[in-house]
């Protein structure tokens, strides 16, 4: 496998595990604000109940213009503690059960008291996690199509100084000369290793014709005695005069 | 027939001039870089051996220099550097031959007939003995007159022989001048086979037997 495969897919692997925890950080963060918010609004439209009961002394006759859903309840006192909780309401419109924050509290207008009761409806667990799943796949889809395309640019930028070494260490011939030539790169990493090759291959050259020309001349050295002994024993051997024991001895030696 | 043996090892250089004198021919001897040069540039050798560590200089620089005033002289350079580039840069240089120590006298004197054969090419080039002659350019050998079918090795047997004739050679030598390698015990085996083929051919074709066998060292071709 490539070098620049395996990083790109370590990259890969390892934002997977971080995309899965930022996106359930997000959920938890974005239901967080949207509950506080829900909450926030709730307990404004009970201060503008509470005003204008205060200011009225009646309950409000249109209970749409507070919020979405107000309610209210005669009851006897003492019954009603504030609350805030969270509920599930049946939506007729979209037919489906939804998430509600319900805030109860107490309202006493004339001579009566009332349990008021304001709905939210919260931003559905459903919803939320299909927005969330989908921006992160969405980023993570761009991220990695970044990492392709930054894989791709590196490869061929950075190190191609790298590759272009590579490429003469494998064309090395110590029978050519045993010479790299290898130009100078931008990185100083590349720059030590080509120093380090240049080195290196530089030794081996040297050593390999340290070691040819001693072989040569100790070949020379023992070549030469040799062909002497042989070149004399071959005469010996044209002579005629040598008796059967002696042209034995002759021969062994040959 | 001038050769000129240019060797530093005295004891080798004599050997090659006491062998080939037997031959036939008449040996100039040079032991170092300055006889040398001076011997090869003042007379015309029909070959020159040259060997290339000398005192005083490279044989190569003598090689070079000859090739320019007698491109005509054969070399056969002798060297005990037994390294590919020397042979390939003499080679290259114009020598005709390359031969390393420690060599046998028959397979060098085989050697220097087949280039000064070559450097003759103009002539007709037979080697005619008894009743055998040997076309050398058309590669084909005639007994009595009708044309001897031999096999390559054959053929290359019967030529090394005519090159060494009425000489004792031995078994080790013509292995490695058919095969150019170390001789072992199959290689012997072989050559027992192709000269007894060869003997057959010819005495079959009306010759006399010319290879005599010598007891434990080789063979001998000589007038039967």
């Amino acid at each position: 496998m490539k070098l620049l495969t395996r990083t790109t897919l370590y990259f890969a692997v390892i934002s997977l595990p971080v995309f899965a925890v930022g996106g359930i950080i997000l959920y938890h963060t974005v239901r967080t604000v949207a509950r506080n918010d829900a909450h926030e609004k709730l307990r404004n439209e009970k201060n503008m109940i509470l005003n204008y009961v205060k200011k009225h002394n009646y309950l409000p006759h249109n209970s749409m213009e507070f919020g979405d859903s107000v309610g209210f309840t005669q009851v006897s006192f003492a019954q009603v503690t504030e609350t805030l909780k969270d509920t599930v309401l049946y939506n007729f419109s979209e037919k489906e059960m939804e998430q509600n924050l319900m805030l109860v509290f107490r309202v006493d207008a004339g001579n009566a008291t009332y349990r008021a009761v304001i709905f939210k409806p919260l931003i559905e667990t459903d919803d939320l996690t299909n927005a969330i799943f989908q921006a992160m796949a969405i980023a993570g889809a761009i991220l990695l199509i970044l990492l392709l395309a930054l894989s791709v640019i590196v490869t061929n930028k950075l190190w191609g100084p790298f590759y272009e070494s590579l490429q003469k260490l494998k064309s090395f011939d110590l029978n050519k000369g045993g010479r790299m030539e290898l130009s100078k790169t931008g990185i100083s990493e590349f720059n030590e290793l080509n120093t380090a090759l240049k080195g290196m291959t530089g030794k081996i050259a040297s050593d390999y014709t340290n070691l040819k020309e001693f072989t040569e001349n100790a070949s020379h050295e023992i070549q030469t005695p040799l062909a002497i002994i042989q070149s004399k024993l071959e005469l010996l051997i044209q002579s005629e005069n040598l008796s059967a024991e002696q042209m034995d001895k002759v021969l062994a030696l040959y | 027939m001038k050769i000129l043996v240019v060797e530093d090892e005295m004891a080798i250089a004599h050997s090659i001039t006491e062998y080939l004198s037997g031959e036939g021919y008449s040996c100039d001897l040079a032991s170092d870089y300055m006889h040398a040069d001076e011997k090869a540039q003042l007379n015309n050798y029909d070959c020159i051996l040259l060997d290339i560590n000398l005192p005083g200089g490279s044989g190569m620089d003598i090689l070079k220099q000859l090739k320019t005033s007698k491109p005509n002289a054969a070399v056969i350079i002798i060297s005990a550097k037994n390294s590919l580039g020397d042979k390939i840069t003499g080679l290259e240089i114009g020598a005709d031959d390359y031969i390393t120590k420690p060599f046998h006298l028959s397979e060098l004197n085989a050697r220097i007939k087949s280039v000064i054969r070559r450097r003759n090419f103009g002539g007709s080039n037979k080697i005619i003995f008894g009743d055998i002659v040997a076309d050398l350019n058309a590669k084909t050998v005639m007994v009595k007159g009708a044309e001897l079918s031999l096999t390559r090795k054959e053929y290359d047997l019967l030529i090394f022989f005519l090159s060494n004739q009425n000489r004792t050679v031995t078994k080790e030598a013509i292995t490695e001048h058919l095969w150019g390698d170390q001789p072992d015990s199959k290689s012997l085996d072989l050559i027992y086979s192709h000269i007894k083929n060869l003997r057959k051919k010819i005495m079959e074709a009306g010759a006399g037997d010319y290879i005599e066998a010598i007891y434990g060292m080789g063979y001998k071709f000589r007038e039967a």
